[in-house]
């Protein structure tokens, strides 16, 4: 990361930053109460002129908004239209209190489910599990029934298109977890309770395509300035403890949702 | 969950816990969009242990059926952090203003069939069902510069020092959210739909507490005439009726009559330094 | 193809979804207009207020009260001066003496007294302007700080209209405002006061209800006082922390028991003070301080004065 460069922080879509507490890079493993508050100070400090130097080098000022063909905002509005329109074509009030297709129920099932199998503790079979779920889950949620078809102040329909979004976040997490058979850091897996840095000392990183579909890879760490060593939190007598892995170098963020339009 | 968990519940003498598999009645003030009529609606929820108002209300999202089961719209409401210190789910419970968030039904209905009711804050222009428009809370927040005026793009070296009195003082003021619970309760803040009487409507004691706030900061001082002379204006401190109301309905406890006291004070002394040309 | 666009263009397709159309724009600063002089000087006239209330208004409510009250304490004041007179004797001629040093030996009355009605008027009239700006919720929030700015105000109100009452019957001499038609004279303070508040020589329904409104106008008069001396002390700054703010509150509230002690004694003691006794004193008090001032007209000799007994 050189300072003021335009791709510090930069998503793969271009122009699209993850600042703050979207940004997983600065805490590798681990990510406590508080500690987005450092994403956000060393986000804004560091790479605000990142953004600067986007908007006075790259596109921005090349091919200024101005100048692009009124047919691809258009294109974008209606796209974006359609599927409003489809949210709000699914209303109907006689179904709407039914948790098959209600996205607020799926949301809460969703929660109960992720509280279940992936917070700290995990486990395969729990994890798979998880991931039959999920997959039932957004299976319904691509196909909602809504209560209010208002055009004013309707929390149902972001709240239907949020719910979609949570669920592909949360299969990139379950896979993620699934496929790192280790544990480190806030992520322990009960079947694999050692760390395994010659196997997972790697950034999980979750692409997301055109149709929503997650699929996982590992990059590896430049551990080269710094070697891994045990974390043992000031304990002396934990020498068993597996070496630890040095901070994760920013990578590509998980492409969101919305990337699709791209 | 027995008295004799492992996990060592039931060892603290606790009132009785509520009855289990019970419902309450949500009473909400309803309302469709700007200007239009407001009206009541009951839902009965289905609580379970430690639920809050939020989650009643994504109950009833998710069920959006009346007490008297005809099927309505979900209802709209507001939330952020869900755990009080971003002030967007405030809102008027049980006639008054707090953050539904941190709202414990078991606190407020402890019994079966218990009543809550919900309204929007009475001070704000409503959006739709509890939700408002806050944009005149923030813009007194404006009118009185609270920043600090550096933009950090370049290393001015280590910031002045703070002393431990100056520090604790501050730090209780900076607790503020802006939750807008200070204004609901007070009777000299009222509903102004009009952004243009903002400048000169009462400015609320969050703006003039974060005043001081910024006052009290060293580099922030810089623009403390600037400040005073908001506060001096049209809407400013002198607005202020001393009924102390937003102090005792603050959720962060935040000594709020006593910034309106000391920039009463700032404001005295700055009239005086102005009048002979001193400041 | 340039992504960069997307976002805005789908943030602005859901604010326009989402937000009212009359919603200002974040950092837009509404232009100010022509300001007018109550705007410009908008803090100086909200501190003369504050300041009018205490000085001259309160200061001299306290002296009114002061003197007012010598009705029922004065024969103590009078420190064995005129022994043969009885505790009611003493206050009448005590009290009548006040008066006639104040109409007498005080330098520039009119001019203290013109100030003192523009004082009033001033704070009345501003005071009724702010006081619009407020909404009541005390049913809502029901604290005691609360109720007290209720008070405030409606003391406020009412406190006008007693005042206006007050000195337009007593001191501008508008009779037909007073049943019975009394009219206040210095020179026998003490006997038109009782006749105004009683509407006669005996109480009647009229005269009964003047004396309600004077114990009410009065009462709600020393609440303004002592609770606009604890707010001013917050307006000013004077009081910042809570704990300073509750020990000036406690300061308040003595002064405001010490006053309205006094008010209730003003207003009762002239309610029950008979006008014809009243009367014989202060004849006895003006026949030995002004032999010229036999000719003055006696207290009009209101209906049923030979029922007036002997002092008792």
């Amino acid at each position: 990361m050189l300072p003021g460069a335009p791709n510090n922080m930069m998503t793969n879509v271009r122009g699209l930053y993850a600042f703050g507490e979207v940004n997983f890079a600065y805490h590798g493993a681990n990510r406590l109460g508080a500690n987005a508050l450092l994403s956000c100070l060393f986000d804004g400090l560091f790479c605000g002129a990142s953004v600067d130097a986007y908007v006075r080098q790259e596109e921005p000022s090349t091919a200024p908004a101005a100048s692009i063909p009124q047919a691809q905002y258009d294109r974008v509005v209606d796209q974006e239209t359609r599927k409003l329109e489809a949210l709000l074509g699914s209303v109907d009030p006689a179904r709407a209190a039914d948790p098959a297709t209600n996205p607020y129920a799926i949301a809460r099932e969703l929660g109960a489910e992720m509280t279940e199998a992936c917070t700290v503790v995990r486990r395969e079979d729990r994890l798979r599990r998880c991931l039959a779920t999920l997959a039932e889950l957004r299976d319904r949620a691509a196909r909602p029934c809504l209560a209010d078809p208002a055009g004013w102040g309707n929390q149902s329909v972001v709240f239907a298109r949020a719910t979609a979004d949570m669920l592909v976040l949360a299969e990139a997490l379950a896979k993620g977890a699934l496929e790192r058979r280790e544990s480190r850091g806030a992520h322990y897996r009960s079947d694999y309770p050692s760390r395994d840095d010659t196997q997972f000392m790697k950034t999980t990183v979750t692409r997301c395509d055109a149709h929503g579909q997650t699929s996982l890879a590992f990059e590896p760490i430049d551990a080269d300035l710094i070697a891994p060593t045990a974390r043992t939190y000031g304990k002396k007598d934990s020498a068993a403890a597996p070496t630890p892995q040095p901070p994760a170098p920013p990578g590509p963020a998980p492409q969101p949702a919305m990337a699709a339009t791209h | 969950m027995t008295a004799h968990s492992p996990l060592g519940n039931g060892t603290h003498a606790r009132p009785a816990p509520p009855p289990q598999g019970r419902r309450v009645v949500l009473r909400i003030k309803r309302c469709d969009g700007p200007v239009k009529p407001s009206y009541w609606q009951d839902f009965s929820v289905p609580v379970g242990p430690n639920a809050n108002v939020i989650s009643c209300l994504q109950t009833i999202c998710a069920s959006p059926v009346t007490a008297d089961g005809r099927a309505t719209t979900p209802v709209a409401w507001d939330a952020g952090c869900l755990e009080e210190v971003c002030g967007s789910c405030t809102m008027v419970i049980n006639g008054k203003a707090r953050q539904s968030c941190s709202c414990l039904i078991d606190e407020h209905a402890p019994r079966d069939g218990d009543v809550i009711t919900l309204e929007p804050m009475s001070k704000f222009p409503v959006v739709r069902d509890l939700v408002v428009n806050r944009d005149r809370a923030f813009h007194a927040l404006r009118r009185v510069r609270a920043w600090v005026p550096i933009d950090g793009t370049y290393a001015l070296g280590a910031g002045p020092r703070e002393t431990p009195q100056t520090q604790e003082t501050r730090y209780a003021l900076s607790q503020c959210m802006s939750c807008g619970c200070c204004l609901e309760a007070c009777p000299q803040f009222n509903l102004q739909p009009d952004p243009a009487a903002w400048e000169t409507s009462f400015i609320g004691a969050h703006a003039i507490s974060q005043a001081r706030l910024f006052n009290l900061h060293q580099t922030g001082s810089r623009m403390a005439a600037e400040r005073l002379e908001a506060l001096m204006g049209p809407g400013g401190v002198s607005d202020c009726g001393n009924a102390q109301n937003c102090v005792k309905v603050c959720p962060k406890k935040i000594p709020l009559t006593e910034s309106i006291a000391a920039m009463g004070r700032a404001v005295t002394v700055h009239s005086v330094k102005k009048f002979f040309s001193l400041a | 193809m340039v992504a960069g666009f997307v976002p805005s263009i789908v943030q602005q397709t859901a604010a326009s979804f989402l937000h009212p159309p009359a919603r200002p724009r974040r950092g837009q600063h509404v232009a100010q207009g022509t300001r007018s002089f109550f705007d410009t000087h908008y803090f100086l006239i909200r501190r003369l207020h504050s300041l009018s209330g205490i000085v001259p208004i309160g200061v001299f409510l306290i002296a009114h009260l002061v003197t007012n009250s010598s009705i029922v304490w004065g024969n103590m004041g009078l420190r064995g001066e005129r022994p043969e007179l009885s505790h009611t004797q003493g206050g009448v001629y005590y009290f009548q003496k006040e008066v006639s040093f104040i109409n007498t030996s005080v330098p520039h009355l009119l001019l203290i007294e013109v100030t003192l009605w523009a004082a009033i008027a001033f704070h009345s009239v501003l005071g009724l302007v702010y006081a619009r700006q407020g909404c009541f919720n005390t049913a809502r929030y029901a604290y005691q700080g609360n109720r007290r700015y209720a008070w405030q105000r409606i003391t406020g109100y009412v406190g006008v209209v007693y005042i206006f009452y007050h000195v337009a019957t007593l001191r501008w001499g508008w009779d037909f405002l007073v049943p019975g038609g009394a009219t206040w004279d210095h020179h026998a303070a003490a006997s038109t006061m009782a006749l105004a508040l009683r509407g006669g020589q005996e109480f009647t329904a009229a005269g009964l209800l003047v004396s309600a409104f004077y114990f009410v106008g009065v009462s709600m008069l020393v609440f303004h006082f002592a609770n606009g001396l604890w707010t001013a002390a917050i307006t000013w700054g004077l009081t910042v922390s809570a704990q300073a703010q509750k020990r000036w509150g406690y300061a308040c509230a003595g002064l405001g028991a010490g006053l309205m002690g006094m008010a209730w004694m003003s207003v009762i003691g002239f309610a029950t003070l008979s006008p014809a006794e009243a009367s014989k004193v202060e004849r006895l008090l003006n026949a030995a301080k002004e032999p010229t001032a036999q000719t003055n007209p006696a207290p009009a000799p209101a209906p049923g004065q030979q029922a007036a007994g002997v002092p008792s």
